[in-house]
């Protein structure tokens, strides 16, 4: 059914529902590019404009929050790919990655629990944020991550263990204060 | 330590992380003006497209054109030039097969007279 503020070339899509989205798509943006604000706004008004230009058409096949979430990983793949392919330094990028994944890290205890995500392979990371903080299910985790619904089970699994194991000195340390 | 706090644990270090985000409707607004421009391009670019495709069009017929006039001048030109005349309807009688003065080397005729006509 197409509501009353649709979009004309994505007719299940509303302002309204995006707007309601915005905040958790924000930090998926951001935390696709290294937490880097600016670039994740870019990224932002891109998957808007796809939207807008109907080159990414929701179809209702799945929800609209894993479907916006997805537009902005092909972006975010693609960008850097483009990134890639121009300069070159894929080992360069590669670690990268790896810092650019950490924010900063000044939260006191806060650093424990950044240093246990940072110790995640990426794609657990990316799981354990979408089913965490995003509040999906693994199914709709896997749809975005674009990855099976086991592989993205397996993932998810191996990522709670292994945080759970390097967070647990924190409960103590804490008590202990 | 269980699922829901690290669960806890993880929302307070992304949500500090990530702080407040930008405004909804500057990034619309923004993503909005972007779509206009690229349509706007999109249709330029479309326009000078037709804009060419029509003179390559007409000016790929133009001699076509030429030609058909002046073959009609010369067709014409050749009717009035021309001396001889027959009739459509020409055409549809038989040709003939041999020339009938063809053994014929001199002319019947005679000078000669009797009861005051030609023999």
């Amino acid at each position: 059914m197409r509501e009353h503020d649709a979009l004309d070339n994505n007719p299940h899509i509303s302002r309204q529902a995006l707007e309601a989205l915005h905040g958790q798509l924000f930090g998926w943006a951001l935390s696709r590019c290294g937490y880097d604000d600016a670039t994740a706004e870019d990224l932002m008004q891109q998957a808007y404009v796809e939207v807008l230009s109907g080159k990414a058409r929701f179809e209702n096949r799945s929800t609209l929050k894993t479907f916006m979430f997805g537009v902005v990983q092909n972006l975010a793949r693609s960008r850097f790919r483009r990134q890639n392919t121009r300069l070159r330094i894929i080992d360069a990028y590669a670690a990268e990655q790896d810092d650019v994944a950490a924010p900063e890290k000044e939260y006191g205890n806060l650093k424990i629990v950044w240093d246990a995500v940072e110790s995640l392979p990426q794609r657990q990371r990316d799981i354990t944020e979408l089913v965490f903080i995003r509040d999906m299910t693994i199914e709709e985790a896997s749809t975005v991550m674009g990855v099976t619904v086991g592989t993205g089970r397996v993932h998810y699994d191996r990522a709670k263990k292994s945080l759970a194991k390097r967070l647990a000195d924190l409960n103590t340390k804490e008590s202990m204060q | 330590m269980n699922e829901d706090q690290v669960r806890q644990r993880l929302k307070d270090a992304y949500q500090a992380a990530e702080g407040k985000p930008p405004s909804f409707d500057e990034v619309w607004a923004a993503a909005e003006v972007q779509h206009g421009q690229s349509q706007r391009r999109f249709r330029t670019i479309g326009g000078i497209a037709a804009a060419v495709a029509i003179i390559g069009i007409t000016l790929g017929l133009w001699p076509e054109q030429q030609a058909e006039l002046t073959d009609e001048f010369l067709i014409a030109d050749s009717l009035l030039n021309s001396t001889s005349w027959s009739a459509p309807s020409d055409s549809l009688m038989p040709e003939h097969q041999f020339d009938i003065y063809q053994g014929i080397h001199f002319l019947n005729e005679s000078t000669n007279s009797q009861e005051g006509s030609l023999l």
